[in-house]
């Protein structure tokens, strides 16, 4: 019956066949949904760019008709509320653990600070992960940068998840593991 | 009938639709639903797990008490491998009991409570930044959960994949992805759910003995905008300042300015303090921490900045080397 209903779309069919199939459509509720989605769907292919909006009207009138709307309820999009979700949600409670490795200290060492930090900043993103550079222990006490970490906690996405403070370690931990 | 054809009908129009949109390139609506119950979820339910976070060869145990009741929500973590710890949570208070260190430090974090209301209202979208998507349903520690993907919108920030159970909304799994390498994972190997959690297992086993040990108050205090006489010029894409504060850092004799940059997800810490009067002040350079978090500091007019944050290395770098004072402009 279907390709028959296509035959009909495409003018294939004639005379009585015709008759026939136009009789069907018209006594059954079903022939004639798929007479409207065989055209939507030869709409679609027929005019990619113009089709949507076509589709749209015809789908909305559809289901102006229909008692049920099956569509799934779209949620309304808040931005700002969702910023917050964001915010909140986040990945996890990570207990990163500090291990503090220095990149590039031989290169650091070997220039001013402020020429050294440039040299640092040109690695830019295209080129390969600083921390593929050959580690060198950190030459400084990483006990202020664990100061840092645990101030920084309180915005980490990772501390919001389940709310507590991540990469929270000591110095003398962090230094065991520089060590390495 | 008429209804099942509707529904192909509208299912036609649906991947149409996605189809269009995928070429703008928006998040799913419905995967930024599951967002929000991720984030509501753990105001909703107690529950009792094991989790395991991993990073490169580390791995690393923890077990977590959570109790939602009246009063909203109290929480118990202890580090089940190596160093002792334990982390008590009482709202938006937090304390953290090492006890090898004889050190307990404790929080006020009063700013978590406030913090989402402080970002900027008009602009502030993860959509920017990322784009979120709906993926398959996969089963976790016996659960069955939904996956969202998080794909960043350029190399300034990591991508994010989420595995969210169905019947809770509580986060079961979570990856941070560099260009599909997992640089850090979290998984909760066990977790028991619905169930009553007695109140006095929440308390820390050191509670009693912390008299004589060093305690660190992280204490903060914020400041209006642009006040600090340090600003971030040349803010990666997405990202936007959060707030500005002064902060007392164990034993800094002056506070340290701290100014906190985010892009929905990822949070980017900038610390400015003078080098004058520091026994070790921070060597300039790029330091990396176990996992997602880069650190970034160089010497700026006898100040030393410092970006932390869990972003990759290009983006400290770039927020650290555009930090200016005002004074020079």
């Amino acid at each position: 019956m279907k390709s028959q209903i296509s035959a009909l779309m495409d003018g294939e069919l004639k005379g009585d066949d015709a008759a026939r199939i136009i009789a069907d459509l018209r006594a059954t509720d079903a022939l004639r949904d798929d007479w409207a989605l065989y055209h939507l769907i030869s709409d679609v292919m027929e005019r990619p760019d113009t089709g949507f909006g076509h589709i749209a009207r015809r789908v909305n009138t559809r289901m102006d008709m229909e008692p049920v709307v099956l569509a799934p309820h779209a949620p309304a999009r808040h931005p700002a509320r969702l910023y917050a979700v964001a915010a909140s949600v986040a990945a996890i409670a990570v207990v990163g653990w500090m291990s503090l490795q220095m990149v590039e200290q031989s290169q650091e060492s070997q220039m001013a600070g402020a020429s050294a930090t440039t040299s640092l900043a040109q690695a830019g993103p295209g080129s390969p992960p600083a921390a593929e550079a050959v580690p060198v222990m950190a030459a400084s006490t990483p006990a202020q940068i664990n100061d840092y970490l645990l101030a920084h906690g309180q915005f980490s996405p990772n501390t919001a998840m389940h709310g507590m403070t991540p990469y929270l370690r000591t110095s003398t931990d962090s230094y065991a593991i520089s060590a390495r | 009938m008429t209804r099942v054809a509707l529904a192909t009908l509208i299912m036609l129009l649906g991947s149409i639709s996605s189809a269009a949109a995928e070429s703008v390139l928006h998040s799913s609506p419905e995967a930024l639903e599951w967002m929000q119950r991720i984030t509501a979820a753990p105001r909703q339910h107690s529950y009792i797990g094991t989790f395991v976070y991993s990073s490169g060869d580390h791995i690393e145990t923890s077990r977590i008490l959570h109790r939602v009741d009246a009063e909203g929500e109290h929480e118990k973590r202890e580090v089940l491998d190596g160093m002792p710890q334990e982390i008590i949570r009482n709202n938006d208070e937090m304390r953290c009991y090492m006890p090898e260190n004889k050190t307990i430090v404790t929080e006020k974090r009063w700013l978590q409570k406030v913090f989402p209301a402080l970002l900027p209202q008009s602009t502030g979208n993860i959509d920017d930044s990322y784009i979120v998507r709906l993926g398959g349903q996969e089963r976790i520690s016996d659960h069955t959960c939904q996956v969202i993907e998080l794909e960043p919108r350029d190399n300034r920030r990591y991508g994010h994949k989420w595995w969210v159970d169905t019947r809770t909304g509580l986060l079961l799994k979570a990856a941070v992805l560099d260009q599909g390498r997992v640089v850090e994972q979290f998984v909760f190997t066990h977790l028991e759910t619905g169930i009553e959690i007695d109140k006095a297992l929440l308390k820390s086993r050191y509670a009693a003995k912390t008299a004589e040990w060093r305690a660190v108050n992280l204490v903060s205090s914020t400041m209006g905008n642009e006040k600090l006489g340090w600003r971030v010029r040349d803010l990666p894409q997405g990202f936007r300042k959060v707030i500005e504060m002064k902060r007392n850092l164990s034993g800094k004799p002056m506070p340290v300015n701290h100014i906190a940059l985010s892009d929905g997800l990822a949070a980017v810490s900038v610390f400015i303090e003078p080098v004058a009067g520091q026994a070790s002040p921070p060597t300039p350079g790029l330091y990396r921490s176990r996992g997602a978090i880069n650190i970034y500091s160089r010497i700026v007019a006898d100040n030393i900045i410092t970006a932390v944050g869990e972003v990759p290395s290009a983006t400290v770098m770039q927020i650290g080397d555009s930090v200016v004072s005002h004074r020079v402009k």
